[in-house]
């Protein structure tokens, strides 16, 4: 699989399609262009690394219904709505729906280019969050049960006396659970771990 | 006896007494008590035929009738016998007998000569035939006279000098309902004339006095009728004059007018309401003879309708035909050889030009038929239509306006769609030129750069397209017919609207027919009814899901010959009741229609000679509108 990041263009104007084919060529991004978003949707992978540039208006699957798709899917390539004369209520709704940002046509080259390159950076980033944030869950679950119990009160910010108290145990042995999470985690300090347990907390919903 | 011996006896007045007998023209005969002649003139000779000598002696009645020769002895003895005489110095008329048994007429004197006795009598004799004759002759004239009279169906009326009724005729009597001795001897004006005109007749009189000489005086006035009524006389009146001149009384001869002015009167108010008529209707009539018999009718109206005076001036053929416009003066003339050619009834549309120069439209129906002298007879009606061909006009150019309007109202509604159309290959374009900008300032593969400009120059081509087709449907123009490839015509319509159907996720199919005949046409109102169904077809697909909305335009040919163009979508249909409505100016079933985009399809339609109809298809949803436009023959296009 090809792991450089591509701009996916969807367009059912032959014209449109292949003039951001060159123009995107013409600043080195690699691209990939679909007729419709049902080829969108049957040749995309989710690895794939890259932004999608997608007309609001086509006929079958219209650019928002395929947002909601890619949603559904939990997919989480940024997109940037390419829109025509009039499409600007559904450009903001598609906006509302997580797009990263809408163009209206005909555009600037440099505001297309900059919104890709943006849209590629903020991929890029939520790929590597992503990354760190199944690392931090492989590493909390490599945890013992007493020791996610500890994990759970120390980022719940209670003192090892308070926490030796609901333990049961003495305040020594919650020392040495604590620092053995703190190592498990990789976690430098207590911050970082309360960061790391916030993480936990938010991908659960997805 | 005595007398007659005394005259014997005395010779000189004998002599003279001959020669009075013989002087005198009239027969004289002198007869004694017995009535026998004694003497006999030479007139008696002549008249009687007898001589003297065979009469002297004979009974005077001999020379009488059987008749009077019976009264004549009675009265001889009547006076013998009373002495009254019944004659004498009286005379009367008798008939006379000649000798050869001829009887005339003669005037009788007689007289007893003076101390006769017996008495002795002295007849004169006067031949009257003459006069008789002459009487006869007058009473027959003047019985003729009366009768003419009479007869005369004129009324008759001899009056006095102060106007009393000297003689009045039947004819007179019978219309003023009275007798003749009813009348005669009153004041005419108190028996005949109404109070309110006695004084205007006087006047009449009055004139006819003054006149002198056997003028006239021509009047008319009413004349009382016994019971009531009136009628209306027309009198010819002349004052009869003595020798000296002066007025001895008057003459007048009547007519009675009462029903020909009735009729008179009823002709010229219906001359007048006519006349009325074709000033109100604007239209005037005719009648010519061609060739020309001199019997001719132009209406007054038509005069006016022609701009002339219709006392002063003359319509004659050759002026109608001066007056047509020099335009029309070759299809008018056509038209008129035509109806002289066929009798029967014709129609013929021209203009006029008046001499004041202003242009009019006529409609002129006229029937040809043989008439006298191998002539044919036109009559026929012009009307003056410029008023109506105004509106015509009028209501054409506005009837365009709205057309042109509603197609704006349809393209406003198609905006976005056009937009986005339009954005397409300016977007390419854009995207194609920045492109190539950047491949030229990194010096990268020319074949990119060079297939940049390509698709530039035909995307700019391609906008360029969709803004010529856009003018065209945009333009308030005149309508213009032109053969017209309908297939042609949809696709390019079709394509017009894809880009309003993709904003709305409709699909338009098209199934065209391979076989249709071109056709004359106004391109641009044809595309504006397909238009015009498609986007309602757009609209009315709303309700349906994105998934499933369809239209499909397909062109025919029909059995008959015309070719249809339908309009079919999968939409909800025409809800039954708006069905009979939906070609009904301001009917709409939209929320910002216009109400009027079928009202003006339909108009298109009809001016085409064809048909806009809603026709759904049975056991298929939605609605199917059907534009049948006919196939016209080769050379029968307008």
């Amino acid at each position: 699989m090809n792991r450089i990041p591509t701009v996916h263009v969807v367009d059912d104007d032959d014209a449109v399609r292949s003039s951001l084919r060159l123009l995107l060529k013409s600043v080195g991004l690699p691209t990939v262009t679909y007729e419709s978003a049902r080829d969108f949707l049957a040749g995309y992978e989710s690895e794939q690394p890259g932004c999608l540039v997608l007309d609001v208006r086509m006929p079958g699957m219209s650019g928002p219904e395929l947002q909601e798709e890619l949603n559904r899917r939990g997919a989480m390539i940024p997109v940037i709505f390419v829109t025509g004369h009039g499409d600007i209520p559904m450009a903001v709704e598609a906006m509302q729906h997580g797009a990263f940002d809408f163009l209206q046509k005909p555009f600037r080259d440099q505001d297309l280019i900059t919104r890709v390159q943006k849209a590629l950076e903020l991929d890029a980033q939520n790929r590597a969050e992503l990354r760190e944030a199944s690392l931090i869950r492989e590493r909390y679950e490599s945890l013992t049960p007493r020791e996610r119990e500890v994990f759970q009160l120390v980022t719940d910010g209670k003192a090892n006396k308070v926490m030796a108290g609901d333990l049961g145990v003495s305040q020594r042995t919650v020392e040495i659970h604590r620092a053995r999470v703190m190592e498990k985690m990789g976690a430098k300090s207590l911050a970082q771990l309360v960061r790391m347990a916030m993480d936990l907390g938010r991908p659960s919903g997805a | 006896m005595q007398e007659s011996s005394d005259i014997t006896a005395r010779d000189a007045p004998r002599r003279d007494m001959q020669a009075l007998l013989d002087a005198t023209v009239d027969a004289v005969i002198l007869i004694d008590h017995r009535g026998r002649i004694e003497t006999f003139n030479r007139s008696g000779e002549r008249l009687f035929g007898y001589r003297a000598e065979e009469l002297i002696g004979r009974n005077v009645s001999v020379l009488m009738t059987e008749r009077d020769r019976d009264s004549h002895d009675a009265y001889m003895h009547r006076y013998m016998s009373t002495g009254v005489p019944h004659i004498i110095g009286v005379g009367r008329e008798v008939d006379a007998r000649r000798k050869d048994g001829s009887v005339f007429p003669v005037f009788l004197s007689v007289g007893r000569i003076h101390e006769s006795h017996p008495p002795r009598f002295v007849g004169l004799l006067h031949d009257i035939t003459l006069r008789r004759e002459a009487m006869a002759a007058i009473r027959r004239e003047r019985d003729r006279a009366n009768m003419y009279l009479e007869m005369a169906q004129v009324i008759l009326v001899a009056l006095s000098a102060d106007c009393r009724i000297q003689l009045i005729n039947r004819k007179g009597c019978d219309t003023l309902g009275w007798r003749e001795v009813d009348l005669l001897g009153r004041d005419w004006l108190e028996a005949a004339v109404p109070p309110q005109q006695r004084e205007m007749v006087r006047g009449q009189f009055a004139r006819l006095d003054r006149k002198g000489g056997d003028s006239e005086v021509y009047c008319e006035h009413d004349v009382l009728v016994a019971g009531g009524g009136r009628r209306l006389v027309a009198w010819r009146c002349i004052a009869l004059r003595n020798l000296e001149g002066q007025v001895v009384g008057y003459f007048s001869s009547g007519e009675d007018i009462t029903v020909r002015r009735a009729i008179e009167q009823s002709v010229e108010r219906t001359r007048s309401l006519l006349n009325e008529a074709q000033e109100i209707g604007n239209i005037g009539n005719f009648e010519v003879h061609v060739p020309h018999t001199g019997v001719e009718f132009w209406s007054p109206q038509l005069h006016r309708i022609f701009g002339l005076d219709p006392v002063a001036d003359r319509l004659s053929l050759e002026v109608m035909r001066a007056a047509v416009h020099p335009e029309d003066s070759a299809h008018q003339a056509a038209d008129w050889r035509q109806a002289i050619e066929a009798p029967g009834s014709h129609a013929s549309e021209f203009r006029i030009v008046t001499p004041a120069g202003a242009v009019r439209y006529v409609r002129s129906i006229y029937n040809t038929s043989p008439g006298n002298e191998g002539s044919m007879r036109i009559a026929g009606t012009i009307l003056d239509v410029t008023v109506a061909k105004q509106a015509e006009e009028d209501a054409r150019v506005a009837q365009q306006r709205m057309t042109h309007v509603s197609r704006l109202a349809t393209m406003g509604e198609m905006a976005a769609g056009i937009a986005h159309e339009l954005n397409q290959p300016l977007a390419a374009i854009t995207n194609y030129a920045s492109a190539a900008r950047r491949l030229v300032a990194a010096g990268q593969d020319p074949d990119d750069v060079r297939l940049a400009l390509e698709q530039i120059a035909g995307q700019a081509l391609r906008a360029g397209e969709i803004i010529r087709r856009l003018r065209g449907l945009v333009q308030n123009r005149e309508t213009r017919r032109e053969q017209a490839d309908v297939n042609d015509l949809v696709a390019e319509v079709v394509s017009f609207s894809l880009s309003d159907a993709r904003l709305h996720d409709v699909r338009i199919r098209a199934e065209l027919a391979a076989d249709l005949p071109p056709l004359s046409l106004d391109r641009i109102q044809v595309q504006q009814i397909i238009l015009n169904l498609l986007r309602n077809a757009i609209e009315a697909l709303a309700e349906r899901p994105a998934s499933d909305r369809e239209i499909v335009v397909h062109t025919a040919r029909e059995a008959g010959g015309a070719v249809t163009i339908a309009v079919q979508d999968n939409g909800p249909g025409v809800p039954d009741a708006v069905v009979a409505r939906i070609f009904d100016p301001f009917c709409t079933t939209k929320e910002t229609g216009t109400g009027l985009g079928l009202a003006i399809s339909r108009t298109i339609a009809e001016a085409h000679q064809g048909k806009l109809v809603y026709e759904p298809r049975p056991g298929r949803p939605g609605a199917c509108f059907v534009l049948r436009l006919p196939c016209q023959s080769p050379g029968s296009a307008e």
